[in-house]
């Protein structure tokens, strides 16, 4: 009983000596004071919440031969192409959705305190304390909803239109919601002109939502909400007018911006720097043809200052914005230029958005090359840091090594840019998954075309697949490299990543790899050599076993075949095999049964591959490929099918050709049964050959043409 | 196959029409005059080759102008257009009407084959004025390789006549494909210095280098000290801003950018950790106001005996309470407060509750 012993009036005066106690220790110490025993405790430094985690996370550096940190770290859920990337992504992210679905449908679920006793409990409790904002339901109103203004100003700090419309109009609408609310939602509603803007919790949506740029057209909600409570805001205070001039600005409304803006200066009022900024970023709106539009920039900025209103950056980038929109020719750049000096001369320097517009005002596809980048690098590396300042900032990476690739075609250039783009935290300028795959696509390219192979190869091996899958286009331009380089083992492996990458059916992109397979092939070492076998084995049956599947499934989009030179390549490559017993000769004899069943699409660049091959099989041992391989070519109708046939009948049966041709030229009915059957396969083809038809022995006049041509080759 | 069929389709009705054209205009056309006299001279060999060496010439005289052209042709009234570009076509196109009407006429007067004849004819001019467009002289051009067969198509082809025209085509133009260029270009690469050759291969034509700063400024603004920005919009700022993190923001990278983005977020306890994080209206209180409790007895409470000692039980547990604000707690005590005074009666009768002492004070707190 310890309340007996002290004297219980003066708890009172206990406590309030404890509070002042507390409040000396809590006073600061002096920070730069020397005490007088020498030791001076370094001065403290502020941190923030996040600045040990920030100076902890740059420690760890980015791993390109790992799978992005969102992805399982687990080989069999490490998404190499595309599609299963974005799909990955966007299945996590479902799932964190789903679990908010449930928390804001079911709120009542998670109500409950668990120290309080059940007839106190009190709504609405959350489940945490403290109380995390983070994790509460977000209110869902309908329209028995009991709402306050509270709510209003909830759902506008949150940007939530549809929630924020709701509940105005639960408010009363217009009347019920007095002026200085009605101003904010106001500027809410013109700021994302009604749209339900993205969310700021779901990373991954956003990632992938593959925004492109917006539109420049009139989108801006004539008569809508906005309008009303700009019509019910009496008097209309300057406030008013910024907002309403800057949503319609923003939404391309620009002549009644434009009036407006004029409207609010007659009465007196002040405007801003953003109204100004986003009244010359449509300023191009009002007139046709380019001098009447530079006229219109020009006088809007004169009267910008006339009203003693200073400009910013976003002026600049604003400007440039609108005539980068008016397209290309001498008297825009040269517009363009004296813009940035004028700026330039009031100590505005052009940010990433202002050089991406001036980019978009010189760099034209067609037309004069200009090198503008060469500068702007300059001048970005100088700087410490690349700070984003406005959204468009995110355009300036992609816009620029897009010039590198096509309109500059400079490897130095577009290494600068990646350094740049890598350095610091300067990755996040980066903007998005789909302009993140633009800016990879335009370097891939650049590089496969001008840099030194060493350095191309290095370059592909750190950036695929993990920071960038090549889309189809790029995988070309990577074969053509590697088959340059003369690159044989890269070209096998490209194969398996063809198939990673899902473009495995794209048979565009399998031919030119085969073409380039092909080329390379010799002069490789044999162990390379029986990889890019095997790799075009492994074509060979992927398109069989995709034709089968075709046949099952029925798929939407059936693939295209390989073609008959496609054919060719494989069996030329399959059949440098010395053994019998090789596997690559299973992979010769598919190949040209699909040839012979007319299932590859046109006839093969290259017959004489194909003699080659009878000629190899039948030296090696393997008459019924010789015979299929020469049959093919006899219904072809290629000139070579009839030496061919001779040459490997010679072969076949050990005798000088003279003495081959002479049996041939036998009636054929003779020779059946005196031969074996493959070498009657070939006795035919040479006879189909010779008179352009099997059996019924129809001789067309072209056919004899070849005739004539062929023996005169001979 | 197909291709080729479509090609005949597509000609004829081309052919036909261009033939149709009324020949009524020889003496207007400049260059078809000399055209349609030869035809009545020459024999029919000689006359093909001069007329294709008047082509020829024909070629390296330069372009009517737009205005002697006016002079001898009915135009259409000239509709001012503002894109330059479009005007050279429009003159282009209209040279092109005229060649084709000359090349009709010629054909006629030939005789024989007429429709082959024009088509070689404008082949020949058609194919070397414009080679980039893809209108009716890319048509005509293609015309030439089919010709050389009879193009009577009712007879079927075997499959070997098939490759074998596609295989003479191929060789026609094997000369110029891409990929004897590039076949060629990997075999004399497979030498050291065939990234140094790649690279000169691309010619630096006429790149203007554009220093961005070498503009005269247009001298609207004077620089002044002070700022004026005008009017403030808040919410507009916020929005703006929220926009801007939008745009730059990524999913993180490793774990301490998800506890950054976590942090921001406001899911875990900021940095440093801190257990009254959250709890920031309790601030302002100090901790004996949660521990020393017995003050709310006063007053009311007896001095002794078992309700004072149930009451100071109640105490110790709630200044043992992490959870309740000190309001809760202070409540929490006053809701006893209530019911003990509710059961006055009782309580006095069984001699606990005591009214003297508790009296005096309650008179004096309140």
């Amino acid at each position: 009983m310890y309340s007996n012993v002290v004297v219980p009036r003066h708890w009172t005066r206990l406590s309030c000596l404890c509070r002042s106690l507390t409040s000396l220790e809590g006073q600061k110490v002096p920070q730069t004071a020397k005490s007088s025993d020498g030791i001076s405790p370094p001065p403290r430094i502020r941190r923030g919440p996040t600045d040990i985690l920030q100076a902890l996370a740059a420690t760890v550096g980015t791993d390109p031969t790992a799978a992005h940190y969102k992805y399982h770290d687990d080989p069999y859920l490490i998404p190499l192409s595309n599609f299963r990337k974005r799909a990955y992504a966007l299945s996590a992210e479902a799932g964190r959705k789903a679990a908010a679905w449930i928390r804001d449908e079911h709120a009542d679920l998670f109500t409950t305190r668990e120290w309080d006793p059940p007839n106190k409990a009190k709504t609405p409790y959350f489940n945490a304390d403290p109380h995390i904002k983070a994790f509460e339901p977000k209110p869902i109103y309908n329209d028995e909803s009991k709402v306050t203004e509270a709510d209003l100003q909830y759902a506008i700090k949150n940007a939530l239109i549809e929630d924020s419309t709701k509940v105005f109009q639960l408010l009363g609408g217009v009347e019920g919601v007095n002026d200085e609310l009605k101003l904010q939602f106001l500027q809410l509603l013109c700021f994302y002109n009604e749209k339900e803007p993205d969310s700021m919790e779901w990373l991954e949506e956003r990632w992938f939502a593959a925004n492109t740029r917006d539109r420049q057209a009139t989108t801006w909600r004539v008569g809508g909400l906005a309008e009303k409570i700009f019509q019910s805001l009496e008097p209309k205070t300057s406030e008013a007018y910024c907002a309403i001039i800057q949503g319609m600005a923003k939404y391309y409304q620009a002549e009644r911006a434009h009036m407006l803006a004029s409207e609010a200066i007659e009465k007196g009022l002040q405007l801003s720097t953003s109204v100004y900024n986003s009244l010359l970023a449509c300023v191009g709106f009002l007139r046709e043809g380019t001098q009447m539009r530079i006229e219109a920039l020009k006088s809007t900025l004169a009267q910008m200052n006339e009203q003693g209103i200073s400009p910013n950056s976003e002026t600049l980038s604003a400007c440039l914005k609108s005539i980068s929109a008016w397209g290309g020719g001498k008297a825009l750049q040269q517009v363009a230029l004296q813009v940035v000096a004028e700026f330039r001369k009031l100590g505005i320097e052009p940010g990433l958005a202002a050089y991406y517009y001036l980019l978009c005002v010189f760099c034209k596809e067609r037309g004069p090359r200009y090198d503008l980048l060469s500068t702007m690098i300059n001048d970005l590396e100088k700087k410490q840091s690349l700070v984003a300042t406005e959204p468009a900032d995110t355009n300036f990476f992609i816009t620029a090594m897009g010039v590198c690739s096509d309109h500059l075609q400079n490897m130095d250039l577009a290494e600068r840019l990646h350094n740049l783009l890598m350095k610091d935290d300067n990755y996040k300028l980066v903007g998005d998954a789909y302009k993140e795959s633009i800016f990879y696509r335009h370097y891939v390219t650049v590089t496969c075309r001008l840099a030194p192979f060493e350095k191309t190869v290095e370059i592909l091996d750190t950036l695929i697949p993990n920071v960038y899958v090549p889309e189809p286009s790029v995988m070309e331009e990577i074969i053509k490299t590697l088959e340059v380089g003369g690159a044989g083992d890269r070209l096998a492996q490209a194969w398996s990543q063809l198939v990673v990458f899902g473009h495995a059916r794209r048979a565009r992109l399998v031919e030119r790899l085969l073409d380039a397979m092909c080329n390379t092939y010799q002069g490789q070492d044999e162990e390379i050599k029986a990889k890019m076998r095997s790799a075009a084995t492994d074509i060979l049956n992927f398109g069989i076993m995709s034709e089968e599947q075709e046949e099952t499934k029925e798929l939407r989009t059936p693939g295209q075949k390989l073609s008959a030179s496609a054919l060719c390549n494989i069996v030329d490559m399959c059949s440098d095999a010395k053994d019998k017993a090789d596997p690559g000769w299973q992979t010769v004899n598919a190949a040209l049964q699909k040839l012979g069943r007319e299932e590859a699409a046109g006839v093969p660049a290259k017959p004489q591959v194909l003699a080659d091959v009878a000629q190899k099989a039948v030296a090696i041992g393997q008459p019924a490929i010789a015979a299929a391989a020469v049959t093919y070519l006899a219904e072809c109708g290629f000139e070579e099918a009839m030496s061919a046939s001779v040459q490997v009948l010679s072969t076949m049966l050990n005798r000088p050709e003279s003495e081959v041709e002479a049996l041939l030229g036998q009636q054929h009915s003779s020779l059946t049964g005196a031969l074996h059957p493959s070498a009657m396969a070939i006795a035919e083809a040479y006879s189909i050959a010779k008179t352009g038809a099997p059996v019924q022995r129809e001789s067309s006049s072209s056919s004899s043409d070849s005739d004539s041509e062929s023996s005169d080759d001979e | 196959m197909l291709t080729r069929l479509r090609f005949r389709r597509d000609l004829r009705p081309i052919v036909r029409y261009l033939a149709d054209k009324p020949s009524d205009n020889d003496g207007k056309v400049p260059e078809s005059k000399p055209a349609s006299e030869t035809p009545q001279k020459a024999s029919e060999k000689a006359s093909t080759e001069k007329i294709q060496e008047l082509l020829k010439l024909m070629m390296a005289e330069p372009k009517i102008k737009e205005s002697e052209y006016k002079d001898q042709f009915a135009t259409a009234p000239v509709i001012p257009r503002r894109r330059k570009r479009d005007e050279v076509e429009v003159t282009t196109e209209k040279i092109e009407e005229s060649i084709t009407k000359a090349a009709s006429d010629v054909a006629q007067a030939l005789g024989g084959d007429v429709k082959q004849t024009e088509a070689e004819l404008l082949s020949r001019v058609l194919g070397k004025i414009n080679q980039s467009s893809t209108n009716l002289s890319d048509l005509l051009v293609g015309m030439k390789i089919d010709r050389t067969k009879e193009p009577d198509d009712s007879q079927k082809e075997t499959r070997g006549q098939q490759v074998k025209r596609m295989v003479n085509k191929a060789k026609a133009e094997t000369q110029q494909t891409r990929y004897s260029q590039r076949k060629a270009r990997s075999e004399d690469t497979r030498s050291k210095a065939a990234d140094t050759k790649r690279k000169t291969s691309i010619t630096p034509q006429q790149i203007t280098t554009v220093d961005v700063f070498s503009g005269e400024p247009l001298g609207i603004f004077k620089a002044s000290t002070e700022q004026n920005y005008g009017t403030k919009l808040d919410v507009w700022e916020t929005l703006k801003e929220r926009e801007l993190t939008l745009a730059t923001l990524q999913p993180p990278a490793n774990y301490f950018q998800k506890m950054v983005l976590w942090t921001e977020q406001g899911k875990i306890w900021k940095f440093p950790i801190d257990n009254e994080q959250g709890l920031e209206e309790e601030q302002s209180v100090h901790f004996s106001e949660h521990i020393f409790l017995d003050a709310h007895l006063e007053g009311w409470c007896p001095k002794k005996g078992p309700i004072r000692h149930f009451m100071e039980l109640v105490c110790v547990g709630l200044s043992k309470n992490a959870f309740y604000t000190v309001k809760e707690k202070k409540d929490h005590i006053m809701w006893y407060k209530e019911y003990f005074e509710s059961k006055q009666d009782l309580l006095s009768e069984v001699g606990v509750w005591d009214q003297k002492s508790t009296g005096t004070d309650a008179t004096k707190s309140n």
